[in-house]
């Protein structure tokens, strides 16, 4: 799927003239002879971003709070975040790529989630650790068993720690997915890479501002949901106990 | 004379990593380091050199300051192949291609910690300085600068670490010292290159990051044993 | 914490030593241009000076090209490395402005783009089936400051594939016959996002061969690599773009289909070169390696490369030490 029309060729003129063009061409937006338009890219994005988002919260959630469970598993926590920010998400997903899985969308979503892990098992972990143990022997008490201590007074009592590792985590899968466009798998990082393959600069910094204002579009709007969840469950906490 | 594809080097099939390959690429390998930590040191540095300004604007106003720190926010937020890509146009060759995304990214952590380092300079310590007759100046260089070294230097040592990471994106338009050899891997379809120049960049950081703990210990040894 | 202060001693080791080695490595690597009595005899008896930028186009052969370039410079005394950049498009502006100044090139694409260029994305194609032909047009539409040096008798055809399976289904052997299966069965095709621009590519293969599409998927900078092939294989695409040197083609199940109305001109490789050295060392030394490069020399350095996984520059060297003596 590629970005849009028209090719250098036909824009002999200034970088600036060239945005302008791409900006106001209705064929940037949606779409021209079978070339995806960044309407198209943008669905493509989000599906693979909340596809990464989903598989790493169904992985990192359950895996921090066995993980409490577990003498050394603030250790394990630490290392697999330190761990995680050192080793380049480029070089995996490249590698995923000519590797078994091949390029594609599963590569690249399998690098993201790898690297979307780490911020939402350190803020799970923390935030169950964090559950005054008072409040989990009380619950004891009552005749909960460990399951239900954890899904009952556990997860919720951490759901605002959990919240801005989802956060985090969704900030760093928008951004990174541009690059899987490296690796065929489509999305917004495809306007950038079209763009400089055909040195076509209306395209790049057309893609550049539709990227950065996403970008940053989905970094506030995950602060408004976060402080959302914090304004609700933090009242919870107060309420129940 | 050699018959035709008959090339008479170890052939050693893709393994994910090889000692001979490390040995046989040396001279690739030690040309790609100096390239990867130069890189890493003019981001860093040229990311001071703003980020001071900005932190000395951001202490004026409480308004200020949450406008420099949501602009570092905001500018983190930009992908870095879209912020690469937009300067080749305009740098083409220049390393500032690459220099400049990563400079503006590493603000973010930078400008933070000078914040927080100089916040934690309490009012106490400045009026019993002042109270001993030490000027403005005095104040900053005996007081303020050494109580906010540690949590600057902690900054530096965050920002090297992710830098080294990030400048593996540059290998996309031919810059990335460690990741121009990566993105040569993956056209030559070779895992021994891709997983060694990854597993190079990882080591890069760690040893990074064990140079400056060191050297954050020896600029305050009145911090030495505390954890970092 | 014992431990944790052994690992911090062991890493900073690496560290100095690594830091070491850099330095080591500087020194030696700027010293001074060879003696004329020690010049390897492609040099043509004389020296050169000076930086050379080599660029290449990003994929294995290119870079493979590009690491013999610099080998045989910096032997004569250049200051050469390289560079690799996405594709001809990313690298050629700055050819033309004089900061990159040899390239590994394809005589008859190379024709064409500048063509194109120069005369519009519709104007006729250039390129030959004869490479002396080619690479009179070439000299001739080459903007000033730059030059091309001879032409190896190596080429590397922009060739088109698809499944085996599908070949074998449909009886399928030529482009022709592949043309007259569309007609009633429309079929996508798979290029990078230049392709529906050039001769050589979509219009080519409409006007030529007549062919229907009912697609065009678009690789990015992705030409016969990785996504062109994974896109055939899967049946994202029935026909797509890759090289004819490429020995992965074969291992992925694919069958390059005959180009029986000759739609690609051959692709010599040829070396562009900055006019600075069009003479001297530099023209002797990369006329020495175009020398050398037959089919078989290809097709040799990019199974070394592709499928033996020695690195370009293991492989540049064996070439320069064993055939260029």
């Amino acid at each position: 799927m590629t970005g849009s029309v028209p090719l250098p060729e036909q824009v002999n003129n200034s970088t600036w003239h060239q945005f302008t063009t791409w900006m106001t061409s209705r064929s940037s937006w949606f779409g021209a002879d079978g070339n995806a338009g960044v309407f198209h890219l943008l669905v493509q994005h989000i599906w693979i971003s909340v596809l990464a988002l989903g598989i790493t919260c169904a992985i990192a959630i359950p895996m921090a709070a066995a993980l409490t469970r577990w003498r050394r598993g603030g250790l394990v926590v630490t290392s697999l975040a330190n761990g995680a920010r050192s080793i380049p998400i480029v070089g995996v997903m490249l590698l995923l790529a000519i590797g078994p899985v091949g390029v594609g969308t599963e590569a690249a979503v399998i690098a993201l989630v790898i690297f979307a892990i780490p911020p939402v098992l350190t803020n799970t972990y923390t935030g169950i650790r964090e559950v005054d143990a008072d409040t989990t022997r009380a619950a004891v008490g009552m005749g909960m068993t460990r399951l239900q201590v954890m899904r009952a007074v556990e997860l919720p009592l951490a759901i605002p720690l959990i919240a801005t590792g989802v956060r985090l985590a969704a900030v760093q899968v928008w951004a990174t997915a541009t690059i899987a466009a490296l690796i065929g798998s489509g999305g917004l990082g495809n306007l950038v890479t079209n763009g400089y393959g055909l040195q076509y600069y209306g395209e790049v910094y057309g893609g550049v501002v539709v990227i950065a204002v996403t970008a940053i579009a989905v970094d506030a709007l995950m602060r408004r949901a976060e402080n959302a969840i914090r304004a609700r469950f933090g009242q919870l906490v107060v309420a129940g106990f | 004379m050699r018959l035709p594809g008959d090339f008479h080097f170890h052939k050693m099939g893709d393994p994910w990593l090889s000692w001979h390959y490390i040995t046989a690429n040396s001279h690739a390998i030690l040309s790609a380091t100096r390239t990867h930590v130069t890189l890493t040191l003019e981001a860093v540095a040229l990311g001071l050199v703003v980020a001071m300004p900005m932190a000395a604007l951001a202490r004026q106003q409480p308004w200020l300051r949450s406008l420099v720190l949501n602009l570092c926010t905001a500018i983190y937020a930009v992908p870095s192949i879209a912020f690469i890509v937009a300067l080749v146009n305009i740098f083409e060759l220049s390393s500032l291609t690459v220099v400049i995304p990563l400079a503006s990214y590493s603000l973010v952590i930078l400008v933070r910690n000078i914040l927080t380092g100089l916040d934690e300079v309490d009012g106490e310590a400045v009026a019993a300085a002042r109270g001993m007759g030490m000027s403005d100046r005095r104040i900053f260089l005996k007081v303020r600068l050494p109580i906010a070294v540690p949590t600057i230097i902690a900054g530096i040592r965050l920002a090297v670490v992710s830098t080294i990471e990030l400048v593996v994106i540059g290998g996309y338009v031919g810059q990335g010292g460690y990741g121009e050899e990566i993105f040569q891997g993956f056209a030559a379809n070779s895992h021994t290159q891709l997983t060694t120049y990854i597993v190079l960049t990882v080591l890069l950081a760690l040893v990074a990051d064990a140079v400056l703990l060191v050297a954050q210990r020896l600029l305050t040894p009145w911090k030495r044993g505390v954890a970092a | 914490m014992a431990r944790r202060r052994s690992s911090v001693v062991l890493v900073s080791a690496i560290g100095v030593a690594l830091a070491f080695g850099a330095t080591a490595c500087g020194s030696s690597s700027s010293g001074g241009s060879p003696a004329a009595s020690n010049l390897p005899a492609y040099c043509g008896g004389q020296s050169g000076s000076g930086k050379v930028l080599v660029a290449n186009a990003g994929f294995a052969e290119s870079i493979t090209l590009s690491d013999i370039y610099v080998d045989v410079l910096k032997a004569c005394g250049y200051q050469a490395s390289a560079k690799t950049f996405a594709n001809r498009e990313a690298y050629y502006k700055l050819v033309t402005e004089g900061q990159i100044q040899a390239v590994p090139e394809y005589a008859a694409t190379l024709t064409d783009f500048i063509n194109g260029k120069v005369n519009g994305p519709t104007a006729a194609s250039k390129a030959s089936g004869d490479i002396a032909v080619t690479m009179q047009n070439l000299k001739a539409e080459l903007p000033s400051g730059l030059a091309v040096l001879n032409a190896a008798a190596a080429t590397d055809k922009n060739s088109f594939a698809v499944k085996k399976s599908f070949a074998t289904a449909n009886q399928i052997t030529t482009l022709s016959q592949l043309a007259t299966y569309s007609k009633t069965h429309p079929i996508s095709l798979a290029g990078p996002t230049e392709c529906p621009k050039r001769p050589f590519c979509e219009p080519g293969l409409k006007t030529t061969y007549g062919m229907k599409f009912s697609k065009f998927v678009s690789t990015g900078t992705d030409a016969g690599g990785p996504i062109t092939l994974k896109d055939l294989a899967t049946g994202k695409a029935d026909l797509g773009l890759v090289f004819s040197s490429d020995p992965n083609v074969g291992a992925k199940n694919l069958v390059v289909l005959a180009d029986d109305k000759n739609l690609q001109a051959s692709d010599n490789i040829v070396p562009l070169v900055a006019t600075s050295l069009s003479t001297g060392a530099a023209a002797s030394a990369l006329n020495a390696v175009s020398a050398k490069l037959d089919q078989q020399t290809l097709d040799a350095l990019n199974k070394a490369v592709i499928i033996d996984h020695g690195t370009s520059t293991q492989v540049a060297q064996q070439f320069v030490a064993q055939d260029l003596k």
